[in-house]
């Protein structure tokens, strides 16, 4: 530069010396080209997984109509509850109805809550369910009064109580499981549905489990009890009484775990959440009606959801895997092909 | 001679960092003369100038063409900016300069003169002597000597009595706060281009 000013001169030098740290920072910073190519194929990886994964969602908001179709038969929940089939992301053994106009469900495992009290007596569900309604102010009293009479005309019966001032009430209600479909949906009817779950677990397992050992422990009592009236000695006859207490004592507790299975098969148990529309949000409700939020529930929602979305990416994968190799083919011929053709003769 | 437009230099100074020392080479001193014409101070204009090249030289992966601002009005908006904040606070920033690394250097002896014969003192001599009552007394008097009377630093420092360099202070000092005074009023000459 030309100037005869100093300063100027010297700042010259000083910038560019700061020009040339800074190149030379910028060459070790620069990624190799092994690093270039790691990171390539890592963005390449990572947006196959997202095209897998809304392809997978696309795959499974079209397929679930058939799939309920096919197995569905939860009945739906209240007026305001369409039946809108099944959704891919719930956990196994869960329905869930949830939403202001209630439109929204979820199903899973659902051959087997087809069967509760209506099909095979081999498929065993214990059922229960939660709604929340909101009813017009002023006829909360009568409301709650309904849903009593609901569970009385169902065959059932109020197993608990709680109000929280004349507006606001949980009440909890076990039917027969044959009815449990019908009681929702009649309780459903008395105001607008805010939330509604039913969960479902099945025990078919246990039950089988449970009579196979009741086979076994009474064919034991029956052999134990052929020894006993042989027995010819007094110390013979303790020893196969005490085996014949022990056997017996067995067959009792597997009876009482048959009968309370069996009871909890039969009948469901339905918490109603019940309060008027102006009345002020309870501490043990949330905004959207569903009682009682937990960490343990929170954890339990966002690792369904976590495996939800693996599922998600899963079914696309199914879907973009075939056609990314069918792709990689057509790709390879086509490169041979040129190679070939440029190749001198 | 680089024939790179300074648009093209901004632009190339991204990955070649060098290449922003040439935009530098050939505004430096009509920046510098910028700052003087309007702080009336070297040392001011000295440091603004070199903190204007700095955040431009921090910022310059900002700096797009397609915005239709090309490479020297967006130096001078830079510069704008910082004179700005001259006028509204008296300091000037190192920020830019700290964050590059650019060493803080004052001004040589040498420059002060050197820096003010790059400004045209003419025009503004009948508003600095109206502005110059607002000055305090060796300030005022260190002024008139070296600006209205056009002495010499040395002949300055003889009639006031004190050694060159606390001679250049006064003068340094008298002439920001004169140009301060000066934009407070309104009666800054922006005589030359932007």
């Amino acid at each position: 530069m030309e100037t005869n000013i100093s300063y100027l001169e010297l700042l010259e030098r000083d910038l560019l010396q700061v020009a040339v740290l800074e190149k030379a920072r910028a060459v070790a910073r620069a990624p190799s080209r092994r690093r270039l190519r790691w990171r390539s194929w890592l963005g390449a990886a990572a947006a196959f997984l997202v095209v897998a994964f809304a392809i997978g969602a696309l795959a499974q908001l079209g397929g679930g109509g058939t799939e309920a179709s096919r197995t569905g038969s939860f009945s739906t929940v209240g007026s305001a509850v369409g039946g809108v089939p099944a959704g891919p992301a719930a956990s196994p053994g869960t329905h869930n109805v949830a939403g202001g106009s209630g439109n929204q469900q979820r199903f899973a495992n659902p051959g087997k809550q087809a069967s509760t009290g209506t099909a095979s007596d081999l498929s065993k569900i214990i059922r229960d369910g939660t709604i929340a309604l909101s009813v017009p102010d002023g006829s909360f009293g009568t409301k709650l009064a309904r849903v009593v009479a609901i569970a009385h005309t169902n065959g059932g019966f109020v197993l608990s109580s709680q109000t929280e001032g004349s507006t606001t009430g949980t009440l909890t209600i076990r039917v027969p499981a044959a009815r449990f479909d019908a009681t929702i949906g009649q309780v459903g009817g008395l105001g607008d549905v805010e939330s509604s779950s039913v969960t479902g677990k099945d025990v078919t397992n246990q039950f089988i489990d449970y009579r196979a050992h009741l086979q076994d422990l009474v064919g034991r009592r029956t052999v134990l009890r052929t020894l006993l009236a042989r027995t010819t000695t007094i110390g013979e006859s303790l020893t196969v009484e005490n085996e014949l207490e022990d056997v017996q004592l067995a067959i009792d507790q597997i009876q009482g775990q048959l009968r309370y299975l069996g009871n909890q098969v039969a009948e469901s148990t339905l918490t109603v959440d019940l309060h008027e529309q102006s009345a002020p949000v309870g501490e043990n409700r949330t905004n959207d009606g569903i009682r009682n939020p937990s960490l343990a529930r929170a954890f339990d929602r966002a690792i369904q959801g976590f495996f939800g979305i693996l599922a998600t990416i899963i079914v696309g994968l199914g879907y973009l895997l075939p056609l990314a190799v069918l792709a990689g083919l057509v790709v390879g011929v086509i490169t041979l092909v040129r190679r070939r053709g440029r190749a001198p003769s | 001679m680089d024939q790179r437009s300074d648009a093209a230099l901004l632009l190339a100074s991204r990955d070649d960092p060098a290449a922003f020392v040439e935009l530098y080479r050939r505004h430096a001193e009509d920046l510098l003369r910028y700052f003087a014409r309007r702080t009336l101070d070297p040392e001011a204009a000295a440091e603004l100038t070199a903190e204007t090249f700095a955040e431009a030289f921090a910022s310059r992966a900002r700096y797009s063409y397609v915005t239709g601002v090309n490479g020297v009005a967006w130096l001078y908006g830079i510069a704008r900016q910082q004179l700005g904040r001259f006028f509204r606070s008296g300091r000037i920033d190192a920020a830019a300069r700290q964050q590059i690394g650019l060493p803080l250097r004052e001004l040589p002896p040498e420059d002060y003169e050197r820096i003010e014969d790059l400004v045209d003192f003419a025009p503004l001599r009948a508003a600095l002597a109206e502005a110059l009552e607002t000055l305090a007394d060796d300030q005022r008097e260190a002024l008139k000597l070296r600006v209205i009377d056009g002495l010499p630093y040395p002949d300055v420092a003889a009639r006031l009595q004190c050694a060159e360099t606390a001679a250049r202070q006064r003068v340094s000092r008298g002439l920001r706060r004169l140009a301060l005074v000066l934009q407070e009023r309104g009666l800054m000459l922006t005589t030359e281009v932007e």
